[in-house]
């Protein structure tokens, strides 16, 4: 009866740290609200976010408006026909593709180095598209648009950036 | 790089200019008026930037349209694309809008705070070699970056609408005016849209012709609008 093949007893044994790892998880979520070390969402390909330089990873911060609310703000910001998904999280983009050079003037006169970036907590809402098309230069063929995200501000239920697009 | 949290958010602000031209609704479409300037035009024979002072504008669009916008763009001609510019949707929500066209052919938009309705904002696109990277400026701030997956073969200033009823920006007595429009080599050097003398360097584009009008009135500067609408 106490006789258990190696095997077997390494997999109880398995099964025994597992469990203590599920509690103790499960505690520190509800002390701290975050519930893994990763955000995803399940409606936008993980490559499309990296194609926009858009990340986004777990947050310990409080929403000031509901979830409700920041989903009908994002929908009517970006003009799309429900939400598929929402999160709070820590979102970042604005500088993902190679290291820019401070300095550096276009012809026009813009400067690098006053970017629009973002760097903080917001509610990532994907939405329905509403039928939204890119036409491109005038001639080439109209694509359909297959995600559609709008970051809300948590505190405020601002939009503070829309993304949409085509993608796997 | 210096991060700058910019204060962002969707303006849905009242209608500005803002006219129903009573034309069939619900026919969905692609109409444009603008210029474009090809690089072989362009000393040296290549292009790295185009930009323009455009006028915002907040033009009626029609339920079924999906956006009205007025931009500017560096292309190869065909498929692939960077532009920048204002943007608005039926729910009458304006944004600045910047997109392109990714390795696959995918395009991808992305929508921040917009400008008042009324000014001239500076929109850029910049092949930024230094970086290796396409630059997108609104009002001289960086608001977005991109690979560059196709030679730039031309560059295009436009405005756009998607159904036949929504508003070709502006009408008879105020134009959309696309205002300082240059366009620049890569070395750097800057010319007037419309090339140096002569006004042969560019190509008007439009489809809508019947409804809407474009023209050219200085060497820097186009103007759109609505036939149906004074402003």
């Amino acid at each position: 009866m106490h006789k258990l093949t190696s095997g077997r007893s390494k997999r109880l044994i398995a099964v025994g740290f597992l469990g203590v790892a599920v509690a103790a998880t499960t505690s520190v979520v509800l002390l701290t609200g975050s519930a893994s070390s990763s955000v995803s969402l399940a409606s936008v390909d993980p490559r499309t976010l990296q194609e926009i330089g858009l990340r986004i990873s777990p947050t310990a911060s409080h929403s000031t408006i509901s979830q409700t609310v920041a989903e009908a703000r994002a929908s009517r910001a970006m003009n799309a026909r429900g939400v598929r998904e929402s999160v709070l999280a820590s979102c970042h983009f604005g500088d993902a593709l190679p290291t820019p050079q401070p300095n550096a003037v276009s012809p026009g006169g813009g400067r690098v180095d006053t970017a629009v970036t973002y760097g903080g907590p917001c509610w990532v809402v994907s939405l329905a598209t509403a039928g939204d098309y890119s036409n491109g230069p005038p001639g080439s063929a109209r694509m359909a648009a297959t995600y559609v995200l709008a970051l809300i501000d948590p505190q405020t239920g601002q939009l503070i950036r829309g993304f949409e697009g085509s993608g796997p | 790089m210096a991060i700058a949290l910019i204060a962002l958010g969707s303006y849905a602000g009242h209608a500005f200019a803002s006219c129903n031209p009573g034309r069939s609704s619900g026919v969905i479409g692609y109409w444009w008026d603008g210029w474009k300037r090809p690089a072989s035009n362009i000393p040296n024979g290549n292009l790295g930037d185009t930009y323009s002072r455009i006028l915002e504008a907040s033009p009626y669009v029609e339920s079924p349209s999906f956006d009205t916008t007025a931009w500017v763009m560096l292309t190869n001609g065909s498929g692939s694309y960077a532009q920048i510019g204002w943007y608005k949707v039926p729910n009458g929500a304006r944004n600045v809008f910047m997109e392109y066209t990714d390795q696959n052919g995918n395009f991808h938009r992305s929508l921040g705070a917009p400008y008042p309705v009324g000014n001239f904002t500076p929109y850029e696109v910049w092949w930024d070699a230094g970086n290796q990277r396409l630059d997108f400026f609104a009002q001289n701030m960086l608001f977005g970056t991109a690979i560059r997956y196709f030679t730039i073969k031309e560059a295009q200033q436009s405005a756009e609408t998607h159904t036949l009823d929504s508003q070709m920006p502006e009408g008879t007595n105020s134009h959309e005016e696309f205002t300082f429009s240059t366009v620049s080599n890569l070395a750097g050097s800057t010319y007037n849209f419309d090339g140096a003398s002569g006004g042969l360097a560019t190509v008007q584009i439009t489809n809508a012709t019947i409804q809407d009008a474009v023209r050219a009135s200085t060497h820097t500067r186009i103007d759109t609008w609505d036939k149906a609408c004074t402003n």
